[in-house]
């Protein structure tokens, strides 16, 4: 039982993602924006958040970059998580406080689930 | 009139002229023939005329009478005239009207002076006949006759004319000059004779007038002593008077002529017994008038005696007049025979001369036309050719420029001007280096020079007049000579702004589809799971087949749509190689990683085979990754359950990675094939295997790009090994 932030702009997604998350019994909030999820933040603190890389506007590095996840929040663990494949980006993710890196498209809901739940393990 | 125009002579010229004229319009159809029987009877004529004309002359010598202006001389001038006229014509008409006039005119004016000229040379033979008009007239006219073909004939004609023309021209002033020097010497010997005779006559006659004149005074002095008569002594007076005058006229002939021997001795003795005869007969006149004397007294007997005498001495004279006259005659006959021959070559030679020549320029020209008409066709040709090539490289859209050996521009488009901005005449002949900058790593003209390598292709910046710079394809060749060495390059480039906009716009379509696609499909994906997953409440077996199909299509969908992403990426010049040093063990771990869900799927290992110490290269780690993942795949999908991927981290010399599976591997002759673009092997065991084709395509293009090599092993049913080799990094 987690709280996690989901910030994608893909409402499907965020319907799938929320639904499954939810069945697992996370508590889920989801913003399609980096703004609107930093101002979920600047009021809360979620346990994960799983963080689409490619965002209108504002992209998922931006957001580690405002949010400062290394220095400010390092409780918070950030999944990374885009169809977004480049190494440059996955290494600039992981560089700036990203805990995991993974490919939409190539991971199912048991394994986005697995994966939570082995990083709340971790914590 | 009718004797001239009755005249064989005249007639067979006129035959002569119509063969003539025959030969030139049949265009030498009968070619060798026709011309052999002009050639006869063209000799057969001047023979014909050689034998008339010297017979003509011959007989009038002979008879020591001056040889008459025969209308055969009349019908030769009219003969050269004609012929000569037709001729000119024929070939001159056609060319300039001007000239041909003038020639006819001159010709004219000539043939007037030659029939004129023979009947003034033949009124008598004298020394004016050297003049000899119609030799003169020949060459004058012949004269005119080059300088018409000069002025008319092209540089090359005149170059084969020449020989032709001087040799014409130096034989005919030979003989003419020789004829003139034979009639000349021939002419003054006859004309010295002809004197010789005249005088000679003179003397006989004044011989035989002594003899005549002194019987006259005898008579009448006989008459005077018969009779008394004193009528008698004035006719003794009167021939003793002529007797006296004749013998001076004779002794001062003789005395002119000392060349004939024992003549001035006669004369002289001749003199002296008339003299005397006279003495005597006074005498008895004086004896009669004093009647002392009766007749034929001893005084008359001495007067008998002389006369005697007298008419002997006059015989022997007589006898050496005529043995003078016929040497005389001889030689003036001979003399005349001289002149006969030396007119006569003269004559034969022009009128040859005249009727062939232009026979020979005729064919030389008619040769040169058709050789010139060869030549134009062929220069026809050659320039509808260099049109027709001008025409081409001036069409071709690409700029194109050609350089010799040294690298000096001797071709350069249309195009290639609007490329770079340049003037075609300001780069000719220059440099390609000073004129055309090309901003490339390599000068490949340069290389195409030297022909190390046969053809390029290569992307540059071309820096145009005004400074802009465009981006080119640039591709150069050598050109060869026929027997192999390079003589010289060919360079054609091209504007690839509008081809690369192109580019990127297809790449950026296909990035955006992909991108678009992806997404619905990976939603599709979360959706499709959650009911395998069993987040949507139960389902049947039956629904979860369904769902299951649908899911593992999707997945082909994603796989497709990651490929071509892949593909369009690195198909486009964005992929741009970011260099890094790579340890390859790390790296291994990492990319397996990313399989083992794949390979626990099919109940797979994958193992790793690492030495002890860490390599490392140096190479695009996205690349590296796509070819490794690619190779790991490949080695799962073509794997059976429960079998072992292995991969081989070696640095035998070069850093190797080996994906080797236990798989169904591949047929010898199949092996080539499986790097081919959308290529998919035919093997019944393993349809169901999903796939684009494009995976090891992907991977070779990888490779390449990253300067290194791939091997593949594989024995059918066993298993497959891809290695990758890479180049050591210090």
């Amino acid at each position: 039982m987690a709280n996690i932030l989901l910030v994608e702009d893909n409402e499907s997604l965020r319907l799938a993602y929320s639904n499954f998350l939810s069945q697992e019994g996370h508590q889920v909030f989801t913003a399609s924006n980096v703004d609107d999820a930093l101002a979920y933040l600047a009021s809360s603190t979620p346990n994960i958040i799983l963080l689409d890389m490619l965002l209108p506007k504002k992209n998922g590095l931006d957001l580690l970059k405002e949010y400062d996840v290394i220095n400010t929040h390092p409780d918070v663990k950030v999944v990374a998580f885009s169809n977004y494949t480049e190494i440059q980006v996955q290494t600039e993710a992981q560089r700036l406080g990203a805990s995991l890196y993974l490919t939409k498209s190539l991971t199912d809901p048991k394994e986005l689930v697995d994966t939570i739940n082995q990083l709340l393990t971790k914590e | 009139m009718q004797q001239f125009l009755m005249s064989p002579a005249m007639a067979l010229g006129l035959i002569l002229v119509c063969a003539t004229w025959f030969i030139y319009f049949s265009g030498y159809r009968y070619g060798r023939h026709l011309l052999l029987i002009v050639g006869v009877v063209s000799l057969l004529v001047i023979s014909w005329l050689l034998g008339i004309h010297f017979l003509h002359i011959d007989m009038s010598v002979q008879r020591l009478v001056a040889p008459s202006n025969a209308p055969f001389f009349l019908n030769l001038a009219y003969l050269f005239v004609t012929g000569y006229i037709i001729q000119i014509l024929y070939y001159w008409l056609p060319r300039t009207k001007l000239l041909v006039n003038i020639c006819l005119a001159v010709i004219l004016s000539i043939a007037l002076l030659s029939m004129f000229g023979h009947v003034y040379t033949l009124d008598g033979i004298n020394q004016e006949a050297l003049l000899l008009p119609m030799p003169f007239a020949a060459i004058l006219s012949y004269f005119f006759l080059i300088l018409a073909i000069f002025i008319h004939t092209n540089r090359m004609e005149r170059f084969y004319l020449n020989g032709q023309i001087v040799l014409s021209f130096v034989t005919l002033f030979l003989a003419i000059a020789g004829a003139n020097v034979v009639v000349y010497f021939n002419l003054n010997h006859a004309v010295g004779a002809g004197n010789s005779i005249y005088e000679t006559q003179q003397l006989l006659l004044d011989t035989y007038n002594v003899n005549f004149y002194l019987n006259g005074a005898q008579t009448a002095v006989q008459a005077y002593q018969e009779t008394g008569d004193l009528q008698y002594i004035t006719a003794y007076k009167n021939s003793a008077q002529l007797y006296r005058q004749t013998i001076v006229a004779l002794e001062q002939s003789v005395a002119d002529n000392p060349s004939v021997s024992g003549m001035q001795r006669t004369a002289s003795s001749i003199s002296e017994l008339g003299n005397k005869t006279l003495n005597l007969m006074n005498s008895v006149i004086t004896q009669k008038q004093s009647k002392q004397l009766a007749p034929h007294t001893l005084l008359d007997e001495q007067v008998d005696t002389n006369m005697q005498q007298l008419f002997d001495q006059s015989k022997t004279l007589s006898s050496l007049y005529a043995s003078q006259l016929d040497n005389f005659t001889y030689r003036e006959y001979s003399g005349g025979r001289g002149i006969v021959l030396g007119v006569s070559i003269t004559s034969t030679l022009s009128l040859l001369l005249i009727i062939f020549t232009p026979l020979f320029i005729r064919q030389t020209i008619q040769r040169l036309s058709l050789a010139e008409g060869k030549l134009r066709i062929s220069n026809r040709s050659l320039a509808e050719e260099k049109t027709r090539a001008e025409a081409v490289l001036a069409s071709i859209g690409d700029g194109l420029f050609a350089v010799d050996i040294h690298g000096v521009i001797s071709v350069f488009n249309k195009a290639a001007e609007e490329l770079t901005g340049l003037q075609r005449k300001l780069v000719l002949g220059k440099q390609y280096s000073e004129v055309l900058r090309f901003k490339t790593a390599v000068d490949f003209t340069a290389r195409a020079l030297q022909n190390s390598e046969s053809h390029l292709t290569h992307n540059a910046v071309l820096e145009r007049a005004h400074g802009q710079a465009v981006d080119v394809q640039i591709s150069a060749s050598p050109v060869h000579a026929k027997d192999g060495p390079v003589i010289g390059a060919i360079v054609v480039f091209r504007d690839r702004s509008s081809e690369q906009a192109l580019e990127t716009a297809k790449d950026d379509f296909v990035s955006l589809a992909s991108h678009q696609l992806r997404t619905p499909a990976t939603a599709t994906k979360q959706f499709l799971a959650m009911f395998l997953q069993g987040y949507a409440g139960h389902i049947d077996d039956k629904q979860r087949f369904f769902l299951q199909q649908a899911y593992d299509n999707n997945e082909i969908g994603i796989k497709i749509v990651e490929d071509l992403l892949n593909i369009t990426r690195f198909e486009s010049d964005k992929l741009k190689l970011v260099k890094e040093r790579i340890e390859l063990g790390t790296f291994l771990d990492q990319s397996v990683s990313q399989h083992k869900a794949l390979a626990e799927q099919g109940k797979q290992e994958i193992q790793i085979i690492s030495p002890k110490k860490r390599i490392f290269i140096e190479t695009d780690i996205n690349l590296l990754s796509m070819a490794v993942d690619n190779l790991i795949t490949n080695a799962l999908k073509y794997s059976n359950q429960g079998n072992t991927i292995t991969i081989k981290l070696s640095d035998g010399g070069h850093p190797a990675i080996a994906v080797h599976d236990e798989g169904i591997g591949m047929r010898e002759e199949d092996i080539p094939k499986i790097f081919g673009r959308f290529t998919r092997l035919e093997d019944p065991r393993k349809e169901y295997v999903s796939g684009t084709g494009i995976g090891l395509y992907l991977v070779k293009k990888i490779v390449k790009k990253m300067h290194a090599t791939i091997k593949v092993e594989s024995e059918y049913g066993k298993g497959s090994t891809f290695t990758l080799i890479f180049k050591e990094v210090e």
